[in-house]
């Protein structure tokens, strides 16, 4: 028997996503039978309570009302008893405890030093045991968040700093799951990466920063929510062992610990988080051969059941409910939905809001202000006169934006070979239009209608792209471009009967759009079969002949959207179709690699086409379309406040609306204030600003501090210059369209 | 029954079941409307019902209490309040009841210390058992602050075990 003939275990619930307390009874029970298990918690629904295994039970009030300091007498009582030590089980009871209780020789639990280290992401902890770190961004702003999902697209993690993490794939999910944390959980929140690997654990055991024990842990079943429900003990990693030895010394950890990690497939560690406390899955560990939960209790490594393949896996047990305790009947809820306390018994996030909860400022901390004004608002003195709501198109920065363009293309060796087509769907505002022509931009249109704005606005119709499915609508007599791109196999049947009809048709490339090979699409010929090849290579060969021209193709896929990786992905298939095709059709005249960057990606897009183009060997030439990467930032919907729904910080009413900003739907717009002459950035805070309309959804920005924000005064949306103003529609003006009687 | 449960049901048996009283002006008026109106659109009676714990929470509440004091908590007494009024307006039959349910010596004393700290009498507690008002509904009983059914004496309640039961008027019923 060890020194200690009592041991306090807490957490006990043992439901779908389980506490280790009673892994830790049960590891502490093999090792010696006859040692006492005072099991304590919350509720009578926790269900590890009424497991015959637990000697006594004591059952505290449940966090939504119980004390804290009430909590910390019960628990130094029973630790009077020199013979009596205590496990906590629970994150927050560590936290408590390392308040309340520091330094008491029979807690076995972390220093609020290491408890430092555990909140997430854990990078001291990373760099100590020469892990890698998942990518984060802390900054909670809209701005920051949309950034993020570009870099990291797919799935990405919400994680409060001490709990919960939700999947994640787009600015509006992540707005709901950081909006959940911060209200359970109180405190702030930051978005994670995805690290695709097998989750692995390592569990450790120190008393005072001397490790007893560690066991590295491979999970190979896991539940639908991730948790481990069968794994296998591995060696540790001789190094990682080592670190950690070091790294439990130098912060004095004292009690059981979980370091989560995702190992990739070709082995590389990822720190996922640092819990102060054992894991669930720690008798697991016991019956596959290393006891942690009795070798911190004895001070010395302790041996478990080693069964086979050093493995073990999880079942399910029924037990009777303990007589003290009863059943407790079925809890109702509003609307059905699952009442908390069937994931948190002892409704310990009550106690997190109650006593963690970061002050909101602190929270506010995290959200990123730009520190620069757009460089798309009108001049104070003409902003003042406008008549609102206005659109507000600042030229010298669709001119510098092309010139950067321009530059980046320069410095990857690609400005002679790759022409820069501006794509008129994103903005056809005229003046933006006449400044593409006066950089030298082609055009690139989707409608005859397009080509003649193009026209009249002075870009050049013999370098224009025609792409799209409706690049023939309405039926012209007459087409003068570059290339066009066919969409599909029947409109490349099409073109023959146009031409047959009389359409003059003068172009120096045809061609076809080839679909991404795994990212869906609506648009463009996907090429995954012989057939469809023949077919493309026959249409081809024959517009060839009759319009005597080269061949080319189209790929366009957003970055904005796929993120870079993929696209350089979707685009090295692309590559290899077009070598399928240069097979039959001979080398092609263009490639039109398409837009769809973000404005704030654009200099990454020279890098990404010229990464391409080294492992590809055609020497076609390129076309880019870059679209709102050029005219996005240079427009500015500037309102005026007609309104406010309440005294106080109030959301406020502009006389903008989704009509002007019909983006705001799913991404930010930057604000700013006109005060006393100079435009302001609005800072964050707890307001909204509503656009003009009776819809509900008409909601231009929020989280912003508008208290300084006065009736009249004037507010700029920046980043309004592409699809915002394209978009952009009539509403309750009392205008109409013409329409057929 | 227990020396010590005898005592408690003898304290108990003095306190009167809740009613919120009335000013017969817009403030108690007001109150009644937006927390009964809110409760009665709920799609069903349980839904209705089950929503009132999560609308007031469970809290220190100084009686004789009035609508208008009604703001964001209450006790069991408003709770059981709450319900009558919701399974009136659904023309639901009930009966106001109480009941006496043991409680873990520490959940009695860390609610003891909540009371006296808000300076509300704790005159529901008695040793280690609570006072704890609940409604007869056909033939089972419901716990308003908890959201549950439950069968009667001997039933297993969150708060603790649930010792005797009886109607407004009627006599207790003890746990075998």
């Amino acid at each position: 028997m060890p020194e200690f003939r009592t041991v306090i275990v807490t957490g006990l619930h043992s439901g779908p996503n389980p506490s280790p307390g009673l892994g830790i009874a049960r590891s502490l029970k093999s090792a010696w039978p006859k040692v006492l298990i005072v099991g304590i918690d919350y509720s009578p629904s926790s269900s590890g309570l009424h497991n015959p295994l637990l000697d006594q039970r004591l059952l505290l009030p449940s966090w939504a009302e119980g004390r804290v300091s009430a909590w910390a007498e019960v628990i130094a009582d029973l630790l009077d008893d020199e013979a009596t030590c205590y496990i906590p089980g629970l994150d927050l009871e560590a936290r408590l405890a390392s308040e309340l209780l520091p330094a008491h020789p029979r807690l076995f639990s972390p220093p609020a030093t290491a408890l430092a280290d555990v909140r997430k992401p854990p990078l001291e902890v990373a760099d100590a045991l020469g892990l890698r770190a998942i990518d984060f961004e802390l900054d909670n702003s809209p701005a920051a968040v949309e950034r993020f999902l570009r870099r990291h697209p797919g799935v990405c993690w919400v994680k409060g700093a001490h709990y919960e993490a939700f999947p994640v794939r787009n600015a509006t999910e992540v707005r709901a799951a950081g909006t959940f944390v911060t209200d359970m959980w109180g405190g702030p929140w930051h978005l994670e990466g995805h690290i695709s690997g097998q989750e692995c654990g390592i569990a450790f055991a120190c008393r005072d920063g001397v490790l007893i024990d560690a066991a590295f842990m491979a999970k190979s079943l896991l539940t639908g929510d991730g948790k481990t429900w069968a794994g296998q003990l591995e060696d540790m990693p001789a190094m990682l062992g080592e670190r950690l030895k070091s790294y439990v010394s130098h912060r004095g950890w004292n009690g059981g610990g979980e370091i989560e990690l995702i190992r990739t497939w070709d082995g590389e560690l990822f720190l996922l988080e640092v819990n102060p406390r054992f894991p669930a899955w720690i008798h697991g560990g016991t019956v596959a051969g290393t006891n942690l939960p009795a070798g911190l209790v004895a001070g010395a490594r302790q041996h478990g059941t080693a069964g086979p393949d050093r493995a073990f896996t999880r079942v399910v047990e029924e037990v009777p409910l303990h007589e003290a305790l009863g059943h407790v009947p079925f809890q109702w809820s509003q609307d059905g939905a699952v009442i908390e306390a069937t994931k948190h018994p002892s409704a310990v996030r009550a106690l997190a809001r109650r006593h963690f909860v970061a002050p909101r400022s602190i929270y506010l901390a995290t959200i990123g202000v730009p520190t620069t004004l757009s460089p798309a608002l009108p001049d104070p003195s003409s902003a003042a006169g406008l008549e609102t709501p206005c659109r507000w198109f600042a030229l010298d920065v669709v001119d510098g934006s092309i010139a950067a363009i321009q530059r980046s293309l320069a410095a990857v060796g690609l400005a002679d070979r790759c022409e820069i087509a501006y794509s008129i769907k994103t903005c056809p505002d005229p003046r933006v239009m006449a400044a593409a022509a006066a950089q030298g931009l082609a055009p690139e249109a989707i409608s005859q209608d397009e080509l003649r704005s193009a026209i009249k606005a002075g870009l050049d119709v013999q370098r224009a792209i025609l792409n799209g499915p409706a690049k023939w609508w309405p039926e012209p007599d007459t087409v003068t471009c570059r290339a066009f791109f066919a969409d599909s196999i029947p409109e490349l049947v099409l073109i023959p009967q146009l031409l047959q009809r009389g359409l003059i048709l003068d172009c120096e490339v045809a061609g076809v759009r080839l679909s991404p090979l795994h990212t869906p699409s609506r648009f463009g010929i996907a090429l995954r079969d012989e057939a469809t090849l023949s077919a493309i290579v026959a249409e081809v060969s024959r517009l060839r002949a009759s319009l005597n021209c080269g061949w080319g193709a189209h790929f366009h896929t957003a970055s904005s959207v796929i993120g870079e990786r993929r696209w350089l992905a979707e685009a090295a298939n692309f590559m290899a179709e077009i070598a399928l095709l240069e097979k039959h059709l001979g080398p092609p005249a263009l490639l039109d690699m398409g837009g769809g960057w973000h404005p704030n990606d654009r200099e990454r897009m020279a890098p990404a086409l010229a990464a391409l183009v080294e492992r590809s060997a055609s020497a076609a030439e390129l076309v880019v379309e870059p679209g709102k990467a050029i005219v996005e930032s240079a427009g500015v919907i500037v309102s005026r406040v007609i309104g406010r729904r309440s005294t106080g910080a109030s959301d406020l009413v502009v006389d903008a609306g989704l009509a002007e900003l019909p983006e705001s739907t799913y991404r930010s717009h930057p604000v700013f204030h006109l005060k006393e002459s100079s435009w302001r950035v609005v800072p964050h805070g707890g307001s909204r600003i509503l656009g003009r309309s009776c819809m509900e959804q008409d909601v231009l920005a929020l989280d912003l501090d508008l208290r300084e924000v006065e009736d009249c005064d004037m507010l700029a949306f920046a980043d309004a210059g592409g699809y915002d103003a394209s978009m952009a529609y009539d509403f309750g003006r009392g205008t109409s369209r013409a329409e057929a009687p | 029954m227990t020396t010590e449960a005898g005592r408690a049901k003898d304290a108990f048996d003095m306190i009167e079941t809740s009613y919120l009283g009335h000013h017969g002006q817009g403030c108690c008026a007001w109150a009644r409307h937006q927390l009964i109106a809110g409760l009665v659109a709920e799609e069903s009676v349980g839904s209705a019902l089950a929503a009132i714990p999560g609308r007031v929470l469970w809290a220190p509440t100084t009686w004789p209490a009035y609508w208008c004091d009604v703001d964001r908590t209450g006790d069991c007494g408003v709770h059981a309040v709450l319900a009558s009024e919701v399974l009136d307006a659904r023309g639901v039959p009930h009966d106001r009841g109480r009941a006496i349910v043991r409680v873990s010596p520490h959940v009695v004393a860390g609610w003891r210390a909540s009371w006296d700290e808000a300076n509300v009498a704790s005159t529901w507690m008695s040793g280690a058992f609570a006072h704890h008002e609940i409604l007869r509904i056909g033939d089972r009983w419901w716990d308003p602050t908890e959201a549950r059914w439950f069968t009667g004496p001997g039933s297993a309640l969150i708060a603790g075990r649930v010792v005797a039961v009886r109607t407004h008027d009627g006599d207790w019923t003890m746990e075998p």
